[in-house]
């Protein structure tokens, strides 16, 4: 079945036919999300959140843009209204986060070690500019073609090429300085 | 130029392990029972809008009713006698108490 008899099955009432839709982008909402948040459970929520919006939605959607771009666009947005509301909860961290247990085949400083170069990583991810931040994640955990980060964005290809070019220079220097010390 | 490349890697890693995260495969299924379950919710979110309606304009009603039927009422009572009475001339109780008289 096509993707536009599809999303008209689903718009006649066919519930069904969603989970098809749901199924065929699940995996590409959640990496997407994964980028923003780094923690599985968070990611989850907002790919539930975004196929609720979707379904929600679905009658306002024109075929203008394709659909996937217009998922993406639903899930950068989504990423980043619930970052924002983590933030405001403040310092209430998940439980799953603090209990997520390491394999158990790595020795306890290789585990720490790794551990904290992650935590490292992470928040230098976390600490780009929101915009490089947006193409870095749509580039690189999803490995879209700049010109579809473009049109998920609104901007021009050589805008996004610049964006990811910052953001990766931005984390270079970053992580050289903290690396440098440990 | 070597620490360059091995920070690279690390990112990258960290990228490979993240994409490669698996999700709840049940997630879709999930998803399909929030939707059923916010249209039900949608459904009876209607009904107390409803109730709340009909029980204002019933007490409106009601209110209005009642002054009507009020309003409908004519007494059919003559004025009452007025007795005027000098209160210097009334009995002293006092005098009836026993203590007062002891």
């Amino acid at each position: 079945m096509l993707e536009v008899e599809l999303i008209q099955s689903i718009l006649d009432g066919n519930q069904q036919d969603f989970k098809l839709l749901i199924k065929k982008y699940e995996a590409n909402v959640f990496r997407t999300a994964i980028g923003f948040v780094h923690n599985k459970q968070d990611a989850e929520e907002i790919t539930q959140d975004v196929f609720v919006k979707v379904y929600q939605s679905l009658s306002s959607f024109n075929n203008k843009a394709a659909f996937s771009t217009w998922l993406y666009r639903i899930t950068v947005n989504s990423s980043l209204n619930y970052l924002r509301k983590k933030k405001r909860k403040g310092f209430w961290v998940s439980l799953s986060e603090l209990v997520q247990l390491p394999s158990i085949d790595k020795q306890p400083e290789t585990i720490i070690t790794e551990r904290s170069e992650q935590t490292i990583i992470q928040q230098a991810l976390d600490s780009l500019p929101g915009k490089q931040r947006q193409a870095f994640v749509l580039s690189k955990y999803e490995e879209l073609p700049q010109r579809q980060v473009a049109d998920i964005m609104q901007i021009s290809e050589g805008a996004v090429e610049q964006l990811i070019q910052r953001a990766k220079n931005n984390l270079k220097n970053k992580l050289e300085k903290i690396f440098l010390k440990l | 130029m070597d620490n360059n490349k091995n920070i690279q890697q690390k990112i990258d890693q960290f990228i490979q392990e993240e994409r490669n995260t698996a999700f709840n495969p049940f997630l879709s299924t999930r998803i399909l029972a929030v939707i059923d379950k916010k249209g039900k919710a949608e459904t009876y979110m209607v009904l107390p809008a409803w109730k709340t309606a009909v029980v204002a304009i019933s007490l409106v009603l009601a209110l209005f009713t009642g002054i009507a039927t009020g309003n409908l009422y004519q007494s059919n009572n003559k004025e009452p006698d007025v007795v005027l009475m000098n209160d210097n001339r009334m009995e002293n109780f006092g005098f009836f108490n026993e203590k007062e008289n002891e």
